[in-house]
């Protein structure tokens, strides 16, 4: 719409002359509030406005980015603009509290380092916080926690208390000021005993004596109720109240004094439940206290902050600190707001705390707010748009076809939850469409039966429309909303059936599904084969895909599967089917593989393995390849914080807790039916909607313990006098406020779902006969629908404005005819198989000569000391000021080096002198050039060696190379070793050949501890040519083969007869 | 001496410049030469690029300019980062400032201020300095007396930071000379600090230096400063063509990776070494772990220039974790998860094994229990527990932090590597690789974590072992990866220094990259503005942000021909992202990614059909159906699968975790016996089943706490409701309870069971009653079921077995109400009547089912779906009850 010229009141509402007025604007569905948003923020800034002055909050992190990149569009020409915008305010609530908190980290009291969590980390933490709240509460107060064990009607009141938390948190009261809550007044004693002493002292003029009799009984039991010790005692005289009306005489004062001590009385039992249960509600207020106590703590410990945590700490900041509300405050002209009608009461506080008056702009619709469930509170916005400077309705809709919009207020009239508002149709159509709106009525013998029915119903008008001459609708245009997911897999099914593509996004069962649950039990497998339901699960899946007499056999085979499957041995071969056998063989040796990995690598990784090694079907195209993709993803990041045991320990925890699951990512090419919960589908559009399922509602009962900001906290309770449940007063009150609210959600709700229609609009439902519910009756009675018999017919209606619309209503209570096989979904994409590169040249580039050496005596030695960096033996515990062989050996090297050391010690000092002392070391003193510590680079055949030469020098016309050596050794076991170190010294000399020119002429090992000095004879031996060496060095790392040279130096190695298979003797 | 500044664009031969100079140099014997980068990497790839020019030198002549001041900085060290951390948490707690008084203790607290000092020392204003021209900001003076805090303990403990060397390096440099240095190159530096900047002007004194600055980063400050040292700037004259730039869409960053794979694979099927071909990354956290595994599946070897967490890796986790149970006091759960790590044990049987004994004991503590439970006392798992159990005397220590660090020096000694496996590949052998790397940063730790406490005074090991998880939380781990043929994952700053042929930059959308940068919450923009016109050079938040342009920019300028860039559409919350405002300059035409999969490693045959016709393996299922209990009919009746899982294998999951253990089958064992013995000799009611919960609690060590009296109370007042309900005409009975019966149904099949409770009145009428744990809605259903086993067989068990013809068979059910619901001769408790042929038919209907299961029929087929909920095997018969919602197929 961004070429439609604005209305007038679009103009009114982007007009910034008024800017210094509080604004409000009234945005009705499809009227263009985003573009007069953006817009406004336009003429703020060509108006001069600095865009940092300016703070913009949208309802989700989507919008927000919707915003920004609608704004660079609008400035791409303005380069210093732009580059303002970057760092501009527009973001969601959240965003906003969070950069606020860490700007102000120390302010705030909050880690200056916090991440937000996200809503599985803090279900995670406030599961654990819960549990241990109330352990700990039954610890201290053992019977009192019995008390109220027994008292609750619902003894799991745990996870209706972490909902009453977060709504507490969310109506931004303290657990103090909901601890000091009074109940709401209910039948009070004084009241009860004024009736009756006024019904006792009746002079009761004209009754019969069998009347009179009767009202004595109805005194004296009433009085009884009175005249009880506990509650309880009066809960149970009321129990035994009988007060029949019927045998006084009627139309008297006496008889209506009656009538009111009976409605007394019926109002009576939520004050005694109130007073009976009063110590165990406070301590329902204690668990809450300590739960807050150790969820905080929690959430301290893991750096975290929860959604709701950033608004409080927000809110605190700016209260407690004048300056910061003062700098905030001055900081922004104008706060421009989306979606105000969704406010809860802490957000509204913080929107209070950072607009300075009259520089305020909200945008909202009343009759979109569709949150309660999330406590948003559209009263505030009522208020504000009543007391508004200016207000500005936009009642023209650009989305949708005039009698789609007919057909909404049609529905509306009747709902009283909705405002009235006008819907003025603005956008024109090329096409017309004589019908625009229908009704399906579905019958069944059972409601399951007709929800089925309805599925295919909805299938079939569904590709009827993309068959449709004139139309391009095609499957992704179309959108199927459902207030309840537990009918989402009727339409599935059918959809399946049919061949319509669909994608599904915000459902539960999650962890259900056939692909995830093999995934999940493949990970519980690895973490220990013995789990037999689990091994079960991933050997009959594509995984292994063995047979069930195989499993059977496995059975008979041991005492656990997982052990008889690792211990697989060709013995048991004829026990199998060949390819049993082979199967089950190849997956032990997977298994081994992934297991010894299991601890080093993320799960994603584990499991892409898996599913590649077994062929697994996972591509796009295959049966839930977006679930595993998602399951995937989570494994990922979990991997970052969790072992596998947790992790499994985890997956079974949420997959109890069977959560709904937020959305996988949209594939972009996937032309699909939309199928989505009404509120997923806010703010979305679609040219054909299905609202379906009108007749199913959700579960609006309230839970054992409730929350409400006007009434604080309540929770139903055992009557002790019938065992029966009955509210307390607070519950009482909250029920009857919640019933008020959500009715009228619930209109809202629907009058959303249907104006995301644009061109056609389709109400469907179910029944079996029985009444109709939720939305279906409303409807129904409001579009005067005949359902007795099946029928497809054009009505026309009208709507409240007088104007006609037409309305094509089908009940049928049959499935539709040839439903399936018609599959016109095209072809998916081919996905490309790759064959895996080879990967060569992964020998490392660099090597030290010492490494060299190694390799030349024994690879395998080589390879598990220094390419893996394996330790032999055990290292000995130093004592404190003790220095190790090594470094022993590196203060001798160095005290030759001639640098310095501090606090050498002796034993070094002395070695340096013998050095000193003995014929090299006077010839190096003597010679006219000397290199000491020559710490060199050099390649050899692309490999760069790096060495380091003790000493070397030229002397008496002789280079001269020498190395010294600390270990402790006798003079005969120097000799022994002395062959070891000829390859190293070879290199050495190729080394100081490359420097100086010149072929070395000798080299010397000397062996300091025993004094002994060898010589090594620098020709080269046929087998130990150093290129020839290096190269068999790259060769086997290349390879990563090492094989063992078993000789006398085994008993040397550390090796022997544990890291290395060696059997040498 | 000459001082000179080369300046030039990427790609303008900077640093093809440096080396030539260099090769020069050496080639003609002159070794009073020095290169000086910023990295270790730059420098070791330097060093390889001279050495393969046949070159050999000593390794110094190249390197860092850390390195190269550490002979003229002498002592003290530089204080390493996890060491700063812990002195600023104790400088934190001794300042003691009211301002930090709410966020003193918060981990990210200590960390926010010491990397705030790590950036203002490292642009050489120490707390003196700081405290001269401190700024107008609230938390100023606050951080102020940290810092001065900070830089006392430093000086007491021996320790100095950064800039403080480089100071003093410079000054000896400044002082002494540059000892037979006469030229010195310096190449790739981007920022450099003043306390840099001091040593390249001491430098300048002795030797004809050269310094190479990009032209990004040669801004208007830092040249100021260089002119003033009178540096002279020449230009380089080089230019490369600037490389073909795509840009691809993907739809999530899964695609992303994917994607770059394909196009890394194609490049390699083309012939081009991988080691050719650069990932550069800005935002780690998201993109190193999905690239990893994308690049790892795709057999692309790949080595990540990126830091892990040492407190991460397995060798670590393995420590500490044996710690943290040593000091659990060998808490069974904790223990057994530290043992699980030991590396020789990751398939082991026997670990698995005991395993689960250990999870059907918990909780529990203390090794000596956990011994007992060893099978094989002489295995290599009780060697591994009297390994660790060596630590337990740490306990009572109290020592010097230096003889702690010691200790724990040796605690290496308890990690033993696994045998590497005989065909390892590279990606696996990395893995070991790694090991080593991980417990000599171990050791490392423990040596810093001494060296940051007060070295006095002897501690417990409590506050040791708190410092030391610190320093091994905050302490990185990088693998040692020299592979030579690898495509290089880099980060944005890192890859500055880099230049390859084909370049990757992925995740470019806002927010990531560029990243956001928010305001110091200790100076904030307006102070360090002030800062900066004091001659201090911090960045503010906005020149954070133009250095992201910048990186931005080198990034792309990367790769010398060809540059892809790309960015996910949507976050893995189904988000769409912002694509990087960045790329709105290039005005590139996205590409789509193509879906690709390697190729599978094996093939799918098409799935087995569910049934057993192996003859042997069916000679087995007739010996095990010669005798049935009704319920294994009913189950199999329920669902062929259930009975082939439950009854046939009999699968055995994991033990449950002790709160599940009172599980609803445990709940009706509990009340089954309570009322056994009730009936046998009448008691109080509620204090026989209190006798027998808390036999069976401690039996099956069911914790105490809420859940396990919230049950108790509900089976307590069930029992109590049943004992006072006077439905059941109880004394007009003689009651036998627990009756067990088995006979024939015909010559193969005998039908065996236990029968709750017969009632015999005196008249001779006998009532079989059976009691149900399960709410009384489920009990109608089960009246409703015309084809059910149980109360048939039951009455043909009483006729046969008892010897009494049964009026009547009811179901009790216990829970919430009293209710029975049943079949009888006589009208009675609004029971049915017996219905015609039942026993017949149900005897009829069991030998068919029976000759089902010995055909070998096991499929599943539920005959009601809503009973699948509760069945044992329902993840294994791959019939999906719940359809998943989550996202549906897409034929
Ligand atoms: S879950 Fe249902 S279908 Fe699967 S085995 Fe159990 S009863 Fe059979």
């Amino acid at each position: 719409m961004n070429d439609v010229p604005f209305t007038s009141n679009q103009l009114r509402a982007v007009d910034v002359s008024d800017r210094y007025l509080d604004t409000c604007v009234v945005a009705g569905p499809g009227s263009g509030k985003t573009t007069v948003l953006v817009e406004y923020f336009r003429r703020l800034v060509e108006d001069g406005v600095d865009p940092l002055r300016i703070l913009a909050i949208t309802f989700t992190e989507k919008a927000a980015g919707n915003m920004r990149k609608r704004l660079n569009e609008v400035f791409h020409q303005n380069t210093g603009t732009c580059a303002r915008l970057e760092r501009a305010w527009v973001s969601t609530l959240d965003g906003f509290c969070a950069r606020l908190l860490r700007e102000n980290s120390v302010v705030a009291g909050v880690d200056p380092e916090f991440a937000v969590a996200d809503e599985r980390e803090s279900w995670r933490l406030a599961q654990a916080s819960i549990a241990a709240a109330v352990t700990a509460v039954f610890e201290e107060h053992p019977a009192a926690m019995r008390a109220l064990i027994r008292g609750l009607s619902s003894a799991d009141f745990a996870q209706a208390l972490v909902s009453a938390y977060d709504a507490v948190r969310g109506a931004a009261m303290t657990l103090e000021a909901l601890a000091a809550k009074q109940p709401p007044i209910g039948a009070t004693f004084d009241e009860v005993e004024n009736t009756i002493v006024a019904l006792r002292d009746d002079p009761l003029a004209g009754w019969k004596p069998e009347q009179r009799l009767q009202r004595n009984l109805m005194v004296k039991e009433a009085e009884a109720i009175m005249e009880a010790h506990t509650p309880a005692d009066a809960l149970r005289a009321l129990d035994r109240y009988s007060g029949n009306l019927r045998k006084l005489k009627q139309a008297t004062r006496g008889y209506s004094l009656a009538e009111r001590l009976r409605d007394l009385l019926k109002e009576l039992p939520y004050t005694l439940i109130t007073e009976q249960y009063r110590r165990e509600r406070e301590l329902l207020v204690e668990v809450l206290r300590r739960f807050d106590l150790i969820y905080r703590k929690r959430k301290q410990q893991a750096g975290v902050l929860d959604f709701a945590d950033l608004e409080e700490h927000a809110v605190r900041l700016l209260e407690e600190s004048p300056q910061t509300r003062a700098r905030v405050e001055a900081q922004f002209d104008h706060v421009v707001m989306d979606e105000f009608q969704d406010t809860n009461g802490q957000q509204a506080r913080l929107l209070d705390l950072v607009r300075r008056p009259g520089r305020f702009y909200a945008v909202g619709d009343i009759n979109q707010s569709i949150y309660g469930f999330r406590h948003a509170e559209p009263e505030v916005f009522r208020q504000y748009r009543d007391q508004a400077g200016r207000r500005i309705e936009l009642t023209d809709n650009f989305r949708s076809r005039k009698e789609i919009l007919r057909a909404v207020q049609t529905v509306a009239k009747h709902a009283a939850g909705i405002e009235p508002h006008r819907l003025i149709a603005g956008r024109s159509f090329e096409q017309p469409r004589s019908v625009c709106v229908e009704a399906i009525a579905a019958g069944g013998l059972s409601l399951d039966e007709a929800l089925g029915n309805e599925a295919r119903l909805v299938a079939r008008r569904i590709l009827e429309l993309t068959e449709e001459t004139g139309s391009r609708f095609a499957f992704q245009d179309m959108a199927v909303l459902v207030r309840n997911t537990e009918v989402l897999s009727s339409f599935a099914n059918a959809f399946d059936e049919a061949g319509i593509p669909y994608v599904v996004n915000r459902g539960k069962g999650f962890y259900e599904g056939r692909e995830v649950n093999d995934l999940a039990h493949l990970l519980r497998t690895i973490a220990n084969p013995r789990d037999e339901i689990s091994l079960a699960v991933v050997l009959r899946s594509p995984l292994a895909q063995v047979s069930d007499e195989a499993l059977l056999e496995l059975r008979i085979l041991g005492e656990n599967m997982g052990t008889s499957l690792v211990g697989l041995s060709h013995d048991a071969r004829p026990q199998f089917e060949a390819e049993d056998f082979s199967k089950l063989s190849r997956f032990r040796d997977l298994l081994h593989g992934w297991r010894i990995r299991r601890e080093h690598v993320s799960f994603d990784r584990l499991l892409f393995a898996a599913l590649d090694d077994c062929g697994y079907p996972c591509e796009p195209g295959a049966r839930g390849w977006t679930n595993i993709e998602k399951f995937l993803a989570q494994a990922r990041r979990a991997a970052a914080r969790m072992s596998l045991d947790e992790f499994v320990e985890e997956l079974a925890l949420v997959r109890a807790s069977n959560p709904r699951e937020p959305d996988a990512p949209p594939e972009r090419s996937a032309n699909a039916v939309n199928v989505m919960t009404v509120h997923s589908a806010k703010g979305l559009e679609f040219p054909i909607v299905f609202v379906s399922a009108l007749h199913k509602g959700v579960d609006t009962n309230l839970p054992v313990v409730a929350f409400s900001r006007r009434f604080g906290l309540g929770a139903r309770w055992r009557n002790p006098a019938t065992g029966e449940d009955k509210d307390d007063l607070f519950q009482h009150a909250i029920r009857s406020e919640r019933k008020k609210q959500e009715d009228a959600e619930s209109d809202r709700l629907l009058y959303v779902a249907m104006t995301r229609a644009e061109q056609h609009l389709v109400l469907s439902f179910s029944h079996a006969g029985r009444k109709l519910g939720n939305w279906a009756k409303g409807v129904v009675n409001s579009l005067d629908l005949n359902l007795d018999s099946p029928r497809d017919e054009v009505l026309t209606r009208t709507a409240p404005d007088g104007q006609e619309w037409k309305l094509r209503l089908l009940v049928a209570d049959q499935p539709p005819l040839g439903l399936a096989g018609q599959v016109l979904v095209p072809a998916p994409e081919p996905v490309e198989r790759v064959a895996l590169p080879a990967a060569t040249g992964q020998q490392d580039t660099k090597a030290t000569v010492t490494a060299i050496a190694a390799f030349a005596k024994c690879p395998r030695e080589y390879y598990l000391r220094h390419y893996l960096g394996l330790e032999g033996r055990a290292r000995k515990l130093e004592a404190a000021g003790e220095l190790s062989a090594a470094e022993f050996g590196t203060q001798v090297h160095a005290l030759l080096a001639g640098s310095l050391v501090s606090n050498p010690d002796p034993e070094a000092l002395r070695l340096a002198d013998v050095f000193r002392q003995g014929p090299l070391g006077r010839r190096a003193e003597r010679a006219k050039r000397v290199e000491r510590e020559f710490d060199f680079l050099m390649a050899v055949d692309d490999v760069v060696l790096r060495g380091q030469v003790d000493l070397w020098f030229e002397e008496g016309g002789e280079l001269v190379i020498v190395d010294y050596k600390t270990d402790s050794v006798t003079p005969l076991e120097a000799h022994q070793r002395a062959g070891d170190y000829a390859l190293q010294l070879r290199l050495y000399a190729m080394a100081v050949e490359r420097v100086t020119g010149r072929t070395p002429d000798r080299a010397w090992l000397d062996f300091l501890r025993p004094n002994t000095v060898i010589e090594v004879d620098l020709a080269p031996s046929l087998v130990d040519v150093p290129e020839h060496v290096v190269h068999d060095f790259q060769q086997a790392q290349a390879r990563l083969e090492f094989p063992l040279v078993e000789a006398a130096h085994c008993h040397r190695c550390a090796f022997l007869h544990d890291l290395c298979p060696s059997a040498y003797r | 001496m000459p001082v000179r500044l080369l300046t030039g664009p990427a790609g303008s031969g900077k640093t093809a410049f440096v080396v030539e100079r260099l090769i020069e140099a050496l080639r003609s014997n002159r070794y009073g030469v020095q290169l000086l980068v910023p990295t270790a990497t730059l420098a070791e790839h330097l060093q390889n690029r001279v050495a393969r020019e046949g070159l050999v030198f000593r390794r110094h002549l190249i390197q860092t300019l850390s390195g190269f001041i550490d002979r003229w900085a002498g002592d003290p060290p530089q204080v390493a980062d996890a060491v700063l951390y812990l002195i600023v948490e104790e400088a934190v707690a001794r300042a003691n400032r009211p301002e930090f008084r709410r966020v003193a203790g918060l981990p990210g607290f200590s960390a926010a201020v010491a990397r705030t000092i790590g950036e203002f020392s490292a642009a050489g204003c120490d707390s003196r300095r700081l405290g001269e021209h401190l700024p107008d900001s609230p938390l100023g003076a606050a951080f102020l007396s940290v810092y001065r805090e900070t830089d006392r303990i430093l000086k007491r403990q021996g320790w100095a930071l950064r800039a403080e060397r480089l100071e003093r390096a410079a000054a000896r440099i400044r002082n002494e000379g540059t000892g037979g240095i006469e030229t010195v190159w310096l190449d790739g530096f981007h920022a450099l600090p003043d306390p840099e900047l001091a040593v390249i002007e001491a430098l300048g004194d002795h030797a004809d230096v050269t310094l190479t600055l990009g032209d990004t980063d040669a801004g208007e400050a830092l040249r100021g400063r260089l002119w003033a040292m009178g540096f002279e700037e020449e230009r380089a004259a080089g230019h490369r063509e600037a490389p073909e730039l795509t840009l691809v869409r993907a739809s999530g960053i899964e695609r992303e990776a994917e994607e770059i794979a394909r196009r890394i694979v194609d490049e390699a099927a083309a012939g081009r070494p991988f080691r050719e071909i650069g990932i550069i990354i800005r935002a780690a956290e998201t993109y190193v772990p999905v690239l990893r595994a994308t690049l790892e599946r795709f057999a692309i070897p790949a080595r990540f220039y990126f830091d892990s967490e040492l407190g991460r890796h397995a060798a670590v986790r393995f420590l500490t974790s044996t710690v943290d149970a040593m000091l659990s006091g060998w808490d069974h759960a904790t223990t057994l998860a530290a043992l699980r790590l030991a590396p020789r044990f990751a398939d082991s049987p026997a670990m698995d094994r005991f395993d689960f004994r250990v999870g059907e004991l918990a909780p529990d503590s203390g090794l000596g229990g956990l011994k007992a439970l060893l099978e094989d006392v002489e295995g290599p798992l009780a060697h591994l527990i009297d390994s660790v159990a060596t630590i337990e005397e740490w306990r009572s220590f109290e020592m010097q932090p230096a003889d702690w660090a010691l200790r724990f020096r040796s605690l290496r000694n308890l990690f033993r590597a696994a045998r590497p496996p005989e065909r390892a590949d590279h990606e696996l052998a990395l893995l070991w690789r790694g090991q080593s790397t991980a417990l000599d940063l171990f050791d490392q730790a423990a040596s810093e974590a001494a060296q940051a406490l007060d070295p006095e005074g002897p501690l417990g090991i409590g506050e040791f072992w708190r410092a030391l998880k610190s320093v091994v939380r905050l302490k990185p781990l990088r693998l040692e990866d020299g592979r030579r043929n690898v495509v290089h994952i880099l980060s944005a700053p890192e890859a500055r220094q880099w230049v390859l042929p084909v370049v990757f930059v992925c995740g470019l959308v806002e927010g990531q990259f560029p990243q956001f940068h928010l305001e110091d919450p200790f100076f904030p923009d307006a102070a360090r503005t002030s800062l900066q016109a004091a001659g201090i050079r911090v960045r503010t938040a906005r020149e954070f942000e133009s250095e992201e342009r910048a990186l931005f920019d080198s990034a792309i300028t990367r790769a010398t021909e060809q540059a892809t860039l790309s960015y996910p559409e949507f976050d893995a919350g189904g988000e769409g992202n912002l694509p990087s405002l960045f790329l709105e300059g290039l005005a590139l035409e996205a590409e789509e990614t193509c879906p690709v999969r390697p190729q599978p490693r094996s093939v799918l045959t098409a799935p087995p059909p569910p049934v057993i016709h192996e003859p042997q393996l069916l000679a087995t299922l007739r010996l095990k159906t010669t005798r049935l209990a009704p319920t294994a009919l009913e189950s199999y009746q329920q669902c062929p699968f259930q009975y082939f899982g439950s009854h046939l294998l009999r699968l055995q999951p994991r033990p449950a975790r002790p709160e599940e253990r009172l599980d609803f089958r445990a709940q009706g064992k509990i009340v089954h016996a309570v009322l056994a013995a009730w009936y046998r000799s009448p008691e109080e009611i509620g204090a026989l089943f209190d006798r027998i919960f808390e036999e069976s609690r401690e039996q099956n060590r069911i914790p105490t706490g809420y859940h396990t009296e919230r049950l108790r109370q509900a089976m307590r007042d069930d029992l109590e409701r049943f004992a006072a309900d006077a439905t059941w005409p109880r004394l007009n009975f003689r009651s036998r309870m627990e009756e067990k019966f088995e006979f024939p149904l015909n010559e193969s099949l005998r039908i065996a069971g236990r029968i709750d409770r017969v009632d015999t009145a005196a008249d001779g009428r006998t009532y079989i009653l059976d009691y149900k744990y399960s709410a009384a809605q489920r009990l109608k259903e089960m009246l409703k079921n015309g084809d059910q086993f149980q109360a048939p067989l039951y009455l043909m068990a009483a006729e046969k077995v008892l010897g009494a013809k049964p009026a009547g068979v009811f179901y009790v059910g216990l829970k919430g109400v009293v209710a029975y619901a049943g079949w009888s001769e006589a009208p009675f408790l609004e029971a049915d009547p017996i219905p015609e042929e039942w026993l017949a038919g149900a005897a009829r209907r069991a030998l068919h089912l029976v000759e089902e299961i010995r055909q070998g029929r096991i499929a599943a087929a539920p005959l009601n779906t809503r009973q699948c909920r509760l069945c044992d095997s329902r993840d294994v018969c791959r019939i999906e009850v719940i359809r998943p919602a989550a996202a549906g197929g897409i034929p």
